[in-house]
């Protein structure tokens, strides 16, 4: 067969540039590290790709999510566990108070003090996020949980709703917790419910008047706060628990997805410095043997 | 002796164009389109010598174009295949760089606005968060602008495109016309000028890149070009094509030749450069615009149904997020965000229940709302139904004794200014009223067998409502505080005969424009008066919320009887009454132009009895219908009867879930399980039930027009539970849970969601695009090898030329020899002596 001069040229170069071509994509794919440069470069993995992006995406923005309501529960719990204390003293001094062989004026003393740890028990109940918001008003996050009015009675303005939020797929934790459930009232014998500080003042006077069924009557509500609050912690440390083994799981999972990412975009440099290596030589060989070829002419060789 | 010499020029002369021709291939080693050139050379006719012939020497017969016909075609063939795939590869290329680009493809943006949806139901009340979601949201309605401003570049370039491409199929068409006309001068192909013949070929062969052509050559080698349908070129006439933008759809291309001559539409170009991009253009671009478009209409719509049902954080209702501008090529393009403020992202939901601190159970309460739906009528009774102002409408009911009642229907929340008119009552006719919990406003005390008839599901009354007709009748009156109106929600309806205050239309005499009204005292006229017989039992009627006084008298009552008997008691109606062409009317005096008159029934009353003063029954109601309302006509005759019943009302407007929101409701537990729900504002009690404890589900709730209450555990006597609209709920996230679940949902065709259906796109774009490589791939092999087959017959080597010159050059200088030796025979003849 026939091989026309001007085609000869035109296939030397047309194979030189292929080469060319094929060099400076591998010397870009080292440059940045991804095999995959443009989604035209592999538009049967680009939808893949979109795929498992926003998948890791949102498994990070599941994790930041639980962060945050993990910041929350660590905050309840110092509360929680500041208030328990708090309890365990005010029981102390109220079962101190109850001995029949102290003088009114020691109780007044003990009274002095049981106030001022019902006045922390109130600014516990009204403790803030790092946000700022109130933990335990409910949703209205903006409103002081316990507030106490004219007569120093202690009134709850949070609500209950119980909102929970989104922690990895079709899996949501609680979120907030309402006052009334951590300061729970009390229900007495006579089944009349009564609110926590309201239960805690009468106590207070019983102690200021020694009065001591009242006292008694305080030692009993306190058992029934502390069963009330314990319950709390123990749902605070086993919602954390749960959203501790969730992250785990997340976490698990976004590295998985970002192997399986990365095997797919990201360059293999091996293989790559290799490629680039063999594209050389052969661009070497393309152009010496095409330096040769195209300078082989028959007109060399008729001397006129 | 003549010959040596003879035969040796012919064989120099031919030689000598033999070399030309050779050195003419050398010369056009680099032209374009250039076909190689042979000579053929044949022997001159012998001379016959004796018994023998010689021969006469050689003879330069023609320039041969090297050149095959059916390699040509398949060339151009193979080069419109290859032209078509070139753009559709390059633009889907394109395309999908910029559908799978992260900072202009949807994907990125799209989980961006889910997440801090996210973000933002972790911490609604942070105005951080808010602001962030904000922005995020603005940025995906950025990125569907960009994204189909991309759409919208690509199609202006590949419109562009094929105009250029257009204007360059008719340039070429009038050249060939141009050649078609010069070679109309020869008969024979193998008379034309070779370099004619290689510039017909090379302009055919630029045709079929830009479009597939159909050739036909005469004898003389004149083209005729035509496409599937339509001649382009024939004979030295050139017909050009126009492209226009279709006027049914502006994105479409039309093709037309000869658009101002004898005009002929080409339906569709599939192949060469022009092919290429327009299937780029109809069957991808068009298809990922449209997709596209879909998309952001089916989000936006999702999204903003979502944030409409939201809270703020100022306590309204929730706007549309998103927006179209009008006027843009397709929705993407004009998408925007319409919220501005982060305050107006609604994040919280509609309703809110909170325990009461002091309650002695433990149970806490959860509340969701889902639109209710309920068994029964959904509106009134056939025609009525369709009774709005100015329209009016009657239905007759059948009742029999087995089945003493009959629906009317349902009067829905919302219905303004009802009338309801029971003309003519037969004996023991009435209407009853009641609303879905078996609260009787209207009608008489329900026996116990009626309730059975009417308290049913299956007409519309809730699971397990109970019956109750304290507050049956109730009088209206605007004097009453809302906190102490004894009608079901301050509700003004009413039953009997009822006149308004009259107003009259006045006009200024001179300018005959139209002025305020004139009110005129309220005046009620009943029908032709009949004398009946008496006594009338005291507390048969009401006038205006007062029992009217038993009239003793036994025997026929005369309209005197009547008018006397109202007019004793006028100080305690405010009515006066008299009897005006055998008819009785009741009015107020004429300074009173506030009240209106109320003619009802008392305790022992019936429907009939106020037809005996002239009145029919009729149920109205000022203003709007606070809640659902059942109506139904009772028989208490023991005889089958039809009652006759005409309606009109000005309109129906409501929202159900906004009239849940109007004002708070407390559900109150009088025993474990009995409790009552009541609207704070009224004290009305709206319904009294048991508690039913589902057997299937471990937690009891409750559910009231669609509100769902359902409890930790079951609640104890004297719990209570405040709903309410939760305007400062600042904390609640339920619409952006709700928001972020659209992310999981199937909402697109196909049950793809939102994002899968953007990848399925871009999934769908980068297969066409690697089989447009795949394509290009296979076709440029084909296209290479046919032209390998033309260039070995057609191209020029410049070896092959230069053993050719060696060749002829030999021969010439052999037969310059022979002249040499003739000469010197010749010489050799002369020097003989």
């Amino acid at each position: 067969m026939k091989i026309s001069t001007s085609m000869m040229f035109e296939r030397g170069t047309e194979r030189m540039s292929t080469i060319q071509n094929k060099l400076n994509t591998t010397q870009a794919q080292m440059a940045l590290g991804k095999q995959i440069l443009t989604p035209s470069d592999a538009p049967d993995q680009a939808a893949a790709i979109q795929r498992l992006k926003g998948e890791v995406q949102r498994q990070e923005s599941h994790m930041r999510t639980m962060d945050v309501s993990m910041r929350r529960y660590t905050a309840e719990e110092t509360a929680l566990a500041a208030s328990n204390d708090v309890l365990i003293r005010l029981k102390e001094l109220a079962i101190q108070a109850a001995t029949d062989t102290l003088a009114p004026n020691d109780r007044k003393a003990l009274g002095v003090e049981m106030k001022a740890l019902r006045d922390q028990m109130l600014s516990l109940g009204n403790t803030r996020d790092d946000s700022g918001n109130y933990l335990f008003s409910g949703t209205r996050v903006n409103t002081s949980a316990f507030a106490e009015d004219a007569t120093g009675a202690v009134h709850y303005q949070g609500d209950q709703t119980q909102t929970r939020i989104p922690a990895g797929t079709g899996r949501t934790v609680q979120f907030t917790r309402a006052g009334t459930d951590v300061f729970n009232r009390v229900v007495r014998d006579d089944g009349q419910p009564l609110g926590f500080f309201d239960a805690l003042d009468q106590m207070i006077e019983g102690v200021n008047t020694s009065q001591t069924p009242q006292i008694q009557q305080g030692i009993a509500d306190l058992t029934q706060m502390h069963n009330a609050l314990t319950l709390s912690q123990a749902q605070n440390g086993s919602d954390q628990v749960v959203l501790q083994s969730q992250r785990d799981m997340l976490d698990e999972t976004a590295l998985r997805l970002k192997t399986t990412l990365s095997e797919i975009e990201d360059l293999d440099y091996a293989e790559a410095i290799t490629r680039m290596n063999q594209e050389m030589l052969s661009l070497e060989a393309a152009m010496g043997s095409f330096a040769k070829i195209s300078g082989l002419t028959l007109f060399d060789y008729i001397r006129g | 002796m003549s010959d040596l010499l003879t035969i040796a020029s012919t064989g120099v002369t031919a030689y000598q164009r033999a070399l030309a021709t050779v050195s003419n291939n050398i010369a056009n080693v680099n032209t374009e389109g250039y076909t190689r050139q042979d000579v053929t050379l044949t022997a001159n006719q012998p001379r016959q010598f004796g018994t023998g012939y010689l021969g006469t020497g050689t003879r330069f017969e023609a320039v041969q174009r090297q050149y095959n016909a059916f390699i040509e075609a398949n060339l151009r063939k193979s080069n419109s295949d290859l032209e078509s795939q070139k753009p559709l590869l390059s633009y889907v290329n394109r395309l999908i760089d910029s559908m799978g680009d992260e900072s202009i493809g949807l994907t990125t943006a799209m989980n961006r606005f889910f997440e801090s949806a996210r973000d933002l139901s972790s911490e609604p009340a942070s105005v951080v968060s808010r602001s962030i979601f904000l922005r995020d949201a603005d940025g995906l309605a950025a990125r569907f602008r960009q994204l189909a401003s991309q759409f919208e570049t690509l199609d202006n370039e590949t419109r562009q495109s094929v105009e250029t491409d257009v204007g360059q199929i008719n340039a070429l068409t009038s050249q060939l016309a141009l050649i078609n006309k010069q070679l109309t001068k020869h008969t024979t192909v193998t008379s034309q000028p070779s370099e004619l013949l290689d510039q017909r070929d090379l302009l055919l062969r630029k045709l079929s890149g830009l479009i597939e052509v159909k050739t036909e050559f005469e004898p003389n080698g004149t083209v005729a070009v035509s496409l599937d349908q339509g001649i382009l070129v024939s004979q030295n006439k050139s017909r050009p094509i126009s492209v226009t933008t279709s006027s049914i759809d502006p994105g479409k291309l039309e093709f037309v030749i000869d658009a101002y001559g004898n005009p002929e539409p080409i339906p569709g170009i599939t192949s060469g450069k022009i092919g290429g991009v327009m299937n780029f253009r109809e069957q991808i671009l068009q298809a990922v615009n449209d997709s596209l478009n879909d998309l952001a209409a089916t989000m936006a719509e999702q999204i903003n149904a979502v944030h409409r049902d939201g809270i703020d954080a100022e306590g309204h209702l929730g706007g549309n997020l998103f927006g179209f501008t009008a006027g843009q090529s397709g929705q993407a393009a004009g998408m925007n965000m319409i919220i501005q403020d982060a305050n107006r992202v609604a994040a919280a939901g509609q309703f809110r229940v909170i325990d009461d601190p002091l309650n002695a159970g433990t149970a806490q309460a959860r509340i969701t709302y889902k639109a209710a739906s309920f068994e029964g009528p959904s509106a009134l009774l056939g025609d009525l139904a369709l009774a709005q102002i100015p329209q009016t409408a009657s239905v007759a009911v059948g009742m029999s004794v087995n089945q003493p009642f009959a629906s009317l229907g349902l009067v829905a929340l919302g219905t303004q200014d009802l009338s309801l008119t029971l003309n003519n009552p037969g004996e023991g006719q009435s209407f009853q009223v009641l609303t879905r919990d078996g609260r009787h406003l209207l009608g008489t005390t329900l026996t116990a067998k009626e309730q059975s008839f009417l308290m049913q599901q299956s007409n519309g009354l809730e699971a397990g409502a109970t019956y109750s007709d304290s507050g049956l009748n109730a009088n209206y009156s605007a004097t009453y505080s809302t906190a102490n109106s004894p009608t079901y929600l301050d509700m003004d309806i009413f039953m009997g005969a009822k006149a308004e205050v009259r107003l009259e239309q006045q006009f200024d005499l001179e300018t005959g424009e139209v002025l305020a009204p004139q009110r005129l005292s309220a005046v009620l006229t009943g029908s032709d008066f009949s004398s009946f017989s008496g006594p009338i039992t005291a507390n048969t009627f009401t006038l205006n919320g007062r029992a009217l006084s038993e009239l003793g008298t036994t025997g026929p009552l005369q309209l005197d009887d009547i008018v006397n008997w109202l007019n004793a008691q006028s100080t305690d109606t405010g009515v006066t009454a008299s009897a005006v062409a055998g008819q009785l009317v009741l009015s107020r005096p004429n300074t009173n132009t506030q009240d209106d008159i109320r003619l009802g029934l008392g305790s022992t009353g019936t429907a009939q009895d106020l037809k005996k003063l002239g009145f029919d029954t009729r149920i109205s109601i000022t203003g709007s219908a606070a809640d659902d309302l059942l109506v139904f006509v009772t028989d208490r005759s023991s005889a089958p009867s039809t009652a006759l019943v005409s309606a009109q009302f000005a309109g129906i407007a409501a929202d159900r879930k906004q009239s849940l929101r109007e004002g708070p409701m407390t559900v109150k537990f009088l025993t474990n399980t009995t409790y009552q729900i009541v609207d704070n504002t009224t004290q009305t009690v709206l319904a009294e039930r048991e508690l039913t404890l589902d057997p299937t589900s471990s937690i009891p709730g409750l559910s009231y027009r669609g509100l769902q209450l359902a409890f930790s555990t079951a609640p104890k006597a004297g719990d209570e539970f405040t709903i309410d609209s939760n305007l400062d709920g600042i904390g609640n996230n339920e619409t952006m849970l709700q928001l972020v679940a659209l992310e999981d949902q199937r909402l697109m065709p196909g049950g793809l969601t939102l994002t899968e259906a953007y990848i399925e796109r871009v999934n769908l774009v980068g297969n066409v695009a690697r089989q447009a490589a795949i394509s290009q791939q296979a076709l440029e092999v084909v296209y290479r090898q046919a032209k390998d087959d033309r260039d070995n017959i057609s191209g020029v080597s410049l070896d092959e030329e230069a053993s050719a010159l060696v060749r002829f050059q030999q021969a010439y200088q052999a037969n310059a020899k022979v002249m040499q030796t003739a000469m010197s025979m010749f010489d050799a003849i002369l020097q003989i002596r």
